[in-house]
């Protein structure tokens, strides 16, 4: 599997364990033709916004994504 | 549509209020026994929503799951022993009522463990602190009320087996409400902040509904008026239940509403 496939694999399971699984779906189809620095930028957009920052990071470095 | 359903929410609790506050005898009201079932459906209905938000198969899924099922318990619970007060004149204590109760405490405790394992708390000097004195005021609180004082040598073993259990769900009930504070501390600058401070609050009042009922319980079985305001905490508690796993599922939603519109305009 390529770094790219890999990473948005990674942001649909931190979506779909945090949203539920039609975000994870969405955004993964939305994803396919981003670059990497935009999906974590909109995976940190969309973590701080529920949980705030450092739960963001929490999550992010758990499904290492950072 | 939050508003609406916070607006509707407090409606409802200031109508109960009223009918309480206007009838003698509460327990002898067929309409507020019922009344009263809306309160738990709710808080029910509340996690409801949020895990139909989630899917079952997803982490904070699981969390709404058991949550789910948990708060369904304690409606069963209320909805069998009115039943029973009101259409059949049992005393419904202790019976199998109680198991439906009781079994709320480790499914609601599972769904908060889940909840405050997914993030990673800080244990800094003044966490342990703030945890360490709420736990110990709580935990002796419903430790006292709640398993010392309930035992009674007169009652019957099963009385007494179920009067104690109650009590222990109380400390499960505190211990998680630390839990949750540290959830709450967490997401201090998220959109699940409030959400999760108004299920705390559900728990402290939840536990102070439950110790007051412990100390005042010859007086509200015996219809002493304002004793059967403690009503009242365990309807808040059921409504801080309902407004905060309700806002929890309201956030994913406006979550999903937001990604529909964006994608519609990328496609443009």
């Amino acid at each position: 599997m390529s770094t790219h496939a890999e990473l948005i694999e990674k942001a649909k399971s931190v979506l779909a364990d945090n949203f539920g699984l039609y975000l994870s779906a969405e955004y993964g189809e939305y994803y396919k033709d981003k670059d990497d620095g935009l999906i974590v930028s909109s995976l940190e957009e969309l973590l701080t916004e529920a949980l705030g920052s450092e739960p963001c990071n929490v999550q992010l470095k758990k499904y290492k994504i950072y | 549509m939050k508003n609406k359903i916070l607006f509707g929410l407090i409606f409802l609790f200031a109508a109960t209020v009223l009918v309480y506050i206007k009838l003698d005898n509460v327990f002898d009201s067929l309409f507020v026994n019922f009344l009263f079932l809306f309160f738990p459906l709710v808080a029910a209905l509340g996690c409801a929503y949020t895990l139909r938000k989630l899917h079952v198969n997803t982490v904070r899924g699981k969390v709404f799951l058991f949550l789910t099922l948990g708060m369904f318990s304690w409606f069963l619970a209320e909805l069998l022993w009115t039943m029973l007060v009101v259409f059949l004149d049992i005393e419904p204590f202790p019976s199998f009522v109680d198991i439906f109760y009781l079994l709320a405490y480790p499914l609601l405790a599972v769904g908060f463990v889940l909840e405050y394992r997914m993030g990673k708390i800080k244990w800094d000097l003044y966490r342990v602190l703030l945890v360490s004195s709420i736990s110990f005021i709580l935990i002796a609180l419903t430790g006292y009320f709640g398993v010392f004082y309930a035992y009674d040598v007169d009652n019957s073993i099963w009385e007494n087996i179920f009067n104690i259990s109650y009590g222990v769900g109380d400390i499960i009930l505190s211990i998680l409400a630390l839990f949750i504070l540290m959830i709450v501390m967490e997401y201090k600058r998220g959109k699940f902040f409030r959400p999760w401070l108004y299920v705390f609050f559900g728990v402290i009042l939840m536990i102070v509904a439950d110790i007051l009922y412990s100390i005042y319980f010859d007086q509200y079985e015996s219809g002493v008026k304002i004793y059967q305001y403690i009503d009242f905490l365990w309807m808040g508690s059921y409504l801080l239940f309902a407004y905060g796993f309700f806002g929890i599922g309201y956030v994913i939603n406006r979550m999903q509403i937001d990604l529909k519109k964006k994608l519609v305009k990328l496609s443009k």
